[in-house]
């Protein structure tokens, strides 16, 4: 601009409206807060109501119904508050970006760190072998295929190996404990670019974030592979989404997917050229570490890209076979091993859907009434969530949009389960991974398609389900929280295990649900008289099993760890009476067999003595 | 200007890398250790490599750094432990190397299309 031209515009009468009105503003300001600050302040408050809520919350009287059985009304008054005043936010025609961030933060802040506030551990016992594992690889070890499972798949182990032997961190509990926030905070810029490829709308594409946060109860994000190899994934479907998508005609299918008429929307930024090369690149790359870092998820990954291809929305038609390739050339030469001993369990379930089906549905609804009450609340808000984004699809087809990216990523996942059923799992990895691409679509389906503000009825509409979302996440994610946490008490007998058992001797735990394993992980000989898991039952322990699994005739010392979360989750589970399990300890302390060396008020351990008194 | 603050941006994250790449090898406090080496790994590569290429869009960009960054670090370490070669401190030397690299590939392109201008000028 010249300088002739800023003075004809300084002289102008707008211009001099706007001088007017920038001294204004300060005033204007105090007199009635512009609806940013409000807004950031509601959040702030909530936020701070969430905590305060925390601080009260005993976790002693928690029954099956888990961690919503001792939360106090002000958590969920936080809640409710939180998605109310982010349907408010979400509702002008250009909605404030910083303030849909500030609610989307504040949002996955409550479901994802609650938890962590509450108990100041990890949650689940894996979490605790994964700690293991690391640590056992961190001191140096050689990757060992033969030890179990995951030193095939070392890729998550070895980053983390690299993260504390580095000095990164120095306390795995800690990481572990918070990692839930961090795959959450890590998943934002990934959720954003997939919004921002699939619409120009911003409400539904803030909208679909907040929906993946409120509705992501499967609780797979906790110091793990799958948390990593999800959050890779994901990261390369948002690359591809942005810069590769399309669309491509592929003969035949293209009649469906991109029928007269119908646009294609969202911001596609097509990469070429060496932005290009180099996007590619980092795509196959981070396809790649998926392959040696988690057993399932490649596989989910090459259904969703390859229905990507056939539906004409990604250019790299090769990827799929790529990552075909790299996935069974990693199961052939580096998990062969792996492989040679679980043939039956690796393709034994392929093509036995109903099989898959059984052991991811009805098998689960077994236990207490309680627990049951919980696993029907998981399916139900899984069938609203994939309803929902049934009815978002439908939405853009009504508006001549074409729904084929989001609906194959969302839906392709599905076809996991005619591979296996993944222990009766798989259900739950096909709901997380589609959850980014079906809460698109729910979004969709909530906010419509349309250039104005929402409607009242829309906006209290979005404020319900988000609401409903959020809480049914927040019960049944933690729902079996009695059987999945631990205590100080119980972290502190296993330590005191460690201490005291030389390294070769038997540790056994009255159930798996134990929180060990997170030290000296290919030292012990570890055993569990009862597998307290989901949809499995099994006969009360007896003192001869208790012996036979101490294994007394290899001549080591053998310890037996009980804690109340080991009991806790035999109950619900209902695999055995928790009061089998102390009768046998009991009776075999009775008969002189078992000592007691540690006890707190969460755990006893005992040592099993040479010969009966 | 913008130019300028693009070179500022390349030359502190050849500063992070270098001291990270220090602080694994010599050692240091546990207050800069975690956030230094910590951010080098999550996404010291991957920002350089998106820099390097000339990439403007900052969520891309963002995805592109961690992304790329974790994957890096992630190949360099099961590398090690499967060649029974670990040593951390080497992966963070190598990844800050390779931060450092890319930086100074993306100095060199910045630089490439000032120098044509003063030459313009001229």
């Amino acid at each position: 601009m010249s300088l002739t031209d800023s003075a004809r515009r300084a002289g102008t009468p707008a211009a001099r409206h706007r001088r007017v009105s920038r001294r204004m503003t300060p005033w204007i300001t105090l007199q009635a807060p512009p609806a940013r600050v409000v807004h950031l302040l509601a959040v702030l408050a909530l936020v701070a109501v969430w905590r305060i809520s925390l601080a009260t919350t005993e976790l002693a009287g928690m029954d099956d119904l888990g961690l919503v059985s001792v939360l106090s009304p002000a958590f969920f008054l936080a809640v409710v508050g939180l998605a109310a005043s982010f349907a408010a936010a979400l509702r002008p025609k250009a909605p404030d970006r910083l303030v849909l961030a500030a609610h989307i933060i504040a949002l996955f802040l409550v479901i994802s760190s609650t938890a962590p506030v509450l108990e100041g551990l990890p949650r689940l016992e894996a979490s605790f072998r994964h700690i293991g594992i690391t640590e056992h690889l961190q001191r140096g070890a050689s990757i060992d295929p033969t030890i179990d499972a995951y030193f095939n798949w070392p890729g998550f182990f070895a980053l983390f190996a690299l993260v504390t032997g580095a000095g990164a961190a120095d306390d795995l509990i800690a990481l572990a404990t918070w990692a839930p926030l961090g795959f959450a905070v890590l998943m934002l810029p990934a959720l954003l670019l997939i919004g921002r490829a699939l619409t120009t709308d911003v409400r539904v594409r803030w909208l679909g974030v907040a929906l993946f946060y409120a509705a992501n109860w499967s609780g797979q994000d906790y110091f793990s592979p799958q948390a990593f190899a999800l959050l890779l994934y994901v990261y390369v479907a948002a690359l591809l989404l942005s810069a590769f998508r399309g669309p491509v005609r592929i003969p035949i299918l293209h009649r469906i997917t991109d029928r007269p008429g119908w646009q294609e929307d969202g911001e596609h930024r097509p990469a070429t050229g060496a932005q290009g090369v180099v996007l590619m690149a980092t795509v196959v790359l981070i396809l790649l570490t998926t392959v040696y870092s988690h057993q399932l998820t490649p596989y989910a990954a090459v259904f969703a890209l390859s229905a990507l291809v056939l539906v004409g929305r990604c250019r790299a038609r090769l990827l799929p076979v790529l990552l075909a390739v790299a996935t069974s050339g990693w199961l052939l030469f580096f998990a062969l091993t792996f492989l040679v001993g679980h043939v039956d369990l690796v393709v034994g379930g392929v093509g036995d859907v109903s099989g898959s089906a059984a052991a991811n549905v009805t098998g689960r609804l077994t236990g207490s009434v309680q627990h049951q009450i919980v696993v029907a609340a998981r399916l139900l808000l899984a069938a609203a969530v994939w309803l929902l984004a049934l009815l978002g699809a439908w939405t853009l087809v009504r508006s001549r949009r074409s729904p084929a990216a989001a609906t194959v990523l969302g839906f392709a996942p599905f076809l996991l389960l005619g591979l296996q059923s993944y222990g009766g799992e798989a259900a739950v990895r096909v709901y997380l991974l589609g959850l980014p691409w079906v809460a698109f679509l729910a979004a969709v389906a909530l906010a419509g398609v349309r250039d104005r503000a929402l409607p009242a009825g829309r906006t209290a509409l979005v404020g319900v389900v988000v609401a409903a979302l959020a809480l049914g996440t927040v019960f049944t994610r933690h729902g079996n929280e009695r059987a999945e946490s631990f205590t100080a008490g119980d972290v502190a007998a296993a330590q005191r295990m460690y201490d005291i058992a030389p390294r070769g001797s038997v540790l056994m735990a009255a159930s798996q649900n134990t929180a060990w394993r997170f030290e000296e992980y290919n030292e012990y000989d570890y055993r569990t008289l009862v597998h307290a898991e989901p949809g499995v039952t099994a006969d009360p322990p007896t003192v001869e099993e208790l012996l036979e699994a101490a294994d007394r005739a290899a001549g080591r010392r053998a310890f037996l760890l009980v804690t109340s979360s080991q009991l806790a989750a035999a109950d619900l589970y209902g695999t055995v009476p928790a009061t089998s399990l102390t009768q046998v300890v009991q009776e075999a302390e009775r008969q002189g067999l078992l000592v007691p060396v540690y006890s707190n008020g969460d755990a006893v351990l005992f040592e099993l003595r040479e010969e009966a008194e | 200007m913008r130019t300028e603050r693009d070179q500022w941006l390349d030359v502190a994250l050849i500063g992070a890398a270098t001291l990270g790449a220090a602080l694994a090898v010599l050692g240091g406090p546990q207050l800069l250790r975690t956030p230094i080496i910590g951010l080098l790994l999550l996404a010291g590569p991957g920002l350089a490599l998106a820099r390097a290429v000339g990439l403007h869009d900052a969520l891309l960009t963002t995805v592109v750094a961690i992304g790329g960054s974790l994957s890096v670090a992630t190949g360099i370490a099961t590398v090690q432990l499967y060649a029974e070669a670990w040593r951390p401190e080497l992966a963070v030397l190598l990844v800050a190397t390779m931060t450092v690299g890319l930086c100074l590939v993306s100095l060199s392109r910045r630089r490439a299309p000032a120098d044509e201008q003063e030459v313009t000028r001229a």
